[in-house]
């Protein structure tokens, strides 16, 4: 299993859906996931957000994040020189997007 | 512990005007034991007595031969097999290199290794796909745990054109023990050579039994650096990829560095005797760090078994944390260990194993406790942790919400 061929629980585009998006082109590990985990941290649950990365062990460490935080993981988008995570914060059912 | 069995290059002060610290101590033994006392009494005798080419027919060449005999008969013993299917290389690496570019090719010529092999391997498969035609290596997958999956090893070496399969006894960054006598049966079943890289577990863990090709290196059990082992069991489906030579069996060109074969010998007899009483006191004091670690450090994770794994070596991952900064702020406190994160200067990316394993890559340490380590080492190490690892991440600004 690697995170590009997870399956999306959403019909729409990441984009779209993504209550919040961070941009972390350009940032080295563990910059990327810092970010993410401050903007779950002031998030409300079942947030849907989305991160923009070119480094290479967010493919590794967003999934692993999920599981340490008991957020969903909702798959990714390989957009060519960067990748767009998409996770659900723990704790709603439902994005309050 | 003796203070002849510490080594002085671990000792000492930093700097010149900086205040005396306490001795160093180093949790790197994975890339590197230092050298065993048996080692480095035989080192220095076998460069006086063993220094000759032992190919030659005067006494002194019949005296470096006499010591590497009784170097190749002395591992052939621990490893179970005859001493002339026992070869040295100049490296583990090396052997392992050499084992790999020896299976012999067919119309396609597919190479199967785990996914968390050393480096070593996955570079020799990669090269030999490229070097034959039809050939793609084959990665198999491992769980959580860094454990390979047999069902899925035992697909890939039934797969058309397996010229070879090549498993770990241990895994050399996680600790985890794979089921190489499993994987050796089914090989033997499909009629594929099995290489076994020992590199990680000789002299720590019972040799493996089964296998084709062993490969293991000597600076890992306490012998000096320049020594691999490639052992080849006659009847198996090997030949050697290197020009003709008739040393070594004509497994391995050139003249062997006597000495050292001498002195890795040495230490892998004296670590093989001493190997219950180590691995006992090392399993113990990994347990302590294991259970320790996540009581002392927020936010952190354990990897590979907890229970069937190398007695020396464990893992860890830190949330939010740089695994570099990481290391080097353990290195000015006085700690060496190693990191698999990808924000450490030698890699790009993280390592291999961590991402084959699903595990949190950043914040990476790597723990292996040398034969010598006591209590106190790990009892400072995990007084330093703590400080360590909240240094980093408020640097980071990642304990700011």
């Amino acid at each position: 299993m690697t995170p590009e061929s997870s399956a999306s629980e959403s019909s729409a585009s990441a984009t779209s859906d993504a209550g919040i998006e961070l941009d972390e082109r350009g940032r080295l590990c563990p910059l990327p996931i810092i970010a993410l985990g401050k903007a779950a941290a002031s998030a409300s649950g079942g947030t849907i957000i989305g991160v923009l990365s070119d480094d290479a062990a967010a493919r590794y460490d967003v999934p692993a994040w999920c599981s340490m935080r008991g957020a969903t993981f909702l798959g990714s988008t390989n957009h060519g020189d960067y990748v767009e995570y998409r996770i659900r914060t723990a704790g709603g059912n439902r994005a309050h997007d | 512990m003796s203070e002849a069995e510490r080594s002085p290059a671990i000792e000492g002060r930093i700097g010149p005007h900086s205040t005396p610290l306490p001795a160093r101590v180093f949790l790197d033994s994975a890339s590197g034991q230092p050298l065993h006392p048996a080692a480095l009494a035989a080192l220095t005798t076998a460069y006086a007595d063993g220094w000759a080419d032992p190919r030659g027919l005067p006494y002194q060449n019949r005296r470096s031969a006499i010591l590497l005999d009784a170097a190749r008969e002395s591992i052939a013993v621990i490893l179970g097999v005859r001493a002339d299917e026992v070869s040295f290389a100049s490296s583990g690496t090396a052997a392992v290199h050499l084992g790999v570019a020896g299976f012999v090719p067919g119309t396609r010529s597919t190479v199967v290794t785990s996914a968390v092999e050393h480096s070593s391997v996955l570079a020799a498969s990669r090269l030999y796909a490229a070097n034959h035609p039809n050939s793609t290596p084959t990665l198999v997958a491992v769980d959580s745990l860094g454990r390979v999956a047999l069902d899925e090893f035992d697909l890939a070496v039934t797969g058309r054109g397996v010229v070879g399969a090549c498993l770990q006894s241990a895994n050399h960054e996680v600790g985890t023990v794979q089921p190489t006598d499993a994987a050796a049966e089914l090989c033997a079943r499909a009629g594929v050579p099995l290489l076994v890289d020992a590199s990680a577990s000789l002299g720590s863990l019972a040799t493996p039994q089964q296998w084709s090709i062993l490969a293991a290196s000597a600076h890992k059990w306490g012998g000096p650096a320049g020594v691999g082992v490639l052992a080849v069991r006659r009847g198996s489906k090997w030949r050697a990829s290197t020009p003709d030579d008739e040393r070594e069996s004509g497994r391995v060109p050139g003249f062997p560095n006597v000495p050292a074969i001498v002195a890795a010998a040495a230490s892998l007899e004296a670590v093989v005797a001493e190997r219950a009483a180590t691995r006992g006191r090392l399993s113990a004091l990994v347990d302590v760090i294991r259970r320790r670690v996540p009581e002392l450090v927020p936010d952190v994770v354990v990897l590979g078994d907890p229970v069937d794994r190398l007695p020396h070596i464990v893992t860890f991952s830190c949330l939010y944390v740089d695994g570099e900064a990481l290391l080097l702020e353990l290195d000015r406190l006085g700690v060496a260990v190693s990191s698999g994160s990808a924000c450490t200067a030698s890699a790009q990316t993280p390592s291999h194993v961590l991402a084959a394993m699903g595990a949190l890559t950043h914040g990476n340490v790597r723990v292996s406790l040398p034969s010598t380590c006591t209590e106190g080492d790990v009892d400072r190490f995990l007084a330093v942790l703590p400080g360590a690892v909240a240094t980093v991440r408020d640097h980071l600004g990642a304990r700011a919400w």
